[in-house]
């Protein structure tokens, strides 16, 4: 059995690292996707984020003590970062389709629970950014949001 | 980690005839009927009340199957054709693509079509069924 991603974060990269590998030119030196835009060195590049979860409890075997049985309901936001607008958009597409799983397929499951579904709620593109300062926008962005339903125990 | 035990419904599916229809939900409700018993065995001789009871009647399944009126396809424009003619018609309610809930011939009592005109919203369809016959439940 596979070591589980401490989070659902550094699972979605490991993740897309191999789903969107050409995408994101994927090599021993560029991982493409990141948590943190600080580590990008290379465009096209992606960030992922866990901004927000909230909690739905329910009730647990009481012989397993008293703890809840826990709903996560969770946004996941993913951002695209391109120096052309039509890849920003295409690639943004892509990862949209990529993020679809069989619910039970444990591709981001984590140390932190099992996830159930993910689901596609929003696309929107983010003004772009000038990088160079004289020659106009270079950066493109795009700002993927998906939510997700991660169960744990308390 | 804990083990799954919930599902989203977004995998959910229906079929009706051995065709599967376009939805956007299903409801269903197993109903029993019980008609109330009174006899000695409800009599508790210590507060001198008598309890009540019941006897379990006829079961059945209710539901509903919604869904986005398909203008290209078959199945969901055919609720309509469903409703005029006669059954039963084979029905098959699924929590996912690997777990059915319930497989039982039904009747289609009513349908009710939505068309609004503020806010463009889809077009869409409420089939009501009433199972006519025994249900198989997984």
């Amino acid at each position: 059995m596979s070591q589980l991603a401490p989070d659902i974060i550094a699972a979605t990269m490991n993740y897309l690292r191999v789903a969107m590998a050409d995408q994101f030119n994927v090599t021993a030196t560029n991982q493409g996707v990141w948590s943190d835009a600080a580590s990008a060195n290379t465009y096209p590049y992606a960030v992922v984020q866990a901004p927000s979860e909230n909690y739905d409890l329910s009730s647990n075997d009481p012989e397993t003590g008293f703890k809840n049985f826990v709903i996560a309901d969770g946004m996941l936001n993913i951002l695209i970062y391109a120096n052309d607008s039509a890849l920003a958009y295409s690639l943004s597409r892509q990862m949209v389709i990529a993020m679809d799983f069989n619910q039970s397929s444990g591709q981001l499951d984590s140390d932190m629970g099992t996830i159930t579904d993910v689901i596609p709620i929003g696309n929107a593109a983010m003004p772009p950014v000038d990088e160079s300062g004289t020659l106009g926008p270079v950066v493109y962005r795009r700002f993927l949001t998906f939510g997700y339903k991660q169960e744990f125990y308390l | 980690m804990a083990a799954t035990q919930s599902r989203t419904g977004r995998w959910g599916s229906v079929s009706v005839n051995a065709t599967v229809c376009n939805i956007t939900k299903w409801t269903a409700k197993p109903r029993k009927e019980f008609a109330d018993s009174t006899d000695s065995g409800g009599y508790d001789a210590v507060t001198t009340q008598v309890f009540t009871s019941q006897k379990p009647g006829a079961t059945g399944l209710d539901g509903t199957i919604e869904g986005n009126y398909d203008f290209g396809g078959s199945t969901d424009s055919a609720f309509t054709q469903l409703f005029l003619t006669d059954g039963p018609y084979t029905v098959v309610l699924a929590f996912s693509p690997t777990t059915n809930f319930a497989t039982f011939p039904a009747d289609f009592s009513d349908v009710e079509y939505s068309v609004s005109v503020p806010g463009a919203t889809m077009i869409t369809f409420t089939a009501n069924f009433k199972s006519n016959g025994k249900p198989t439940y997984v």
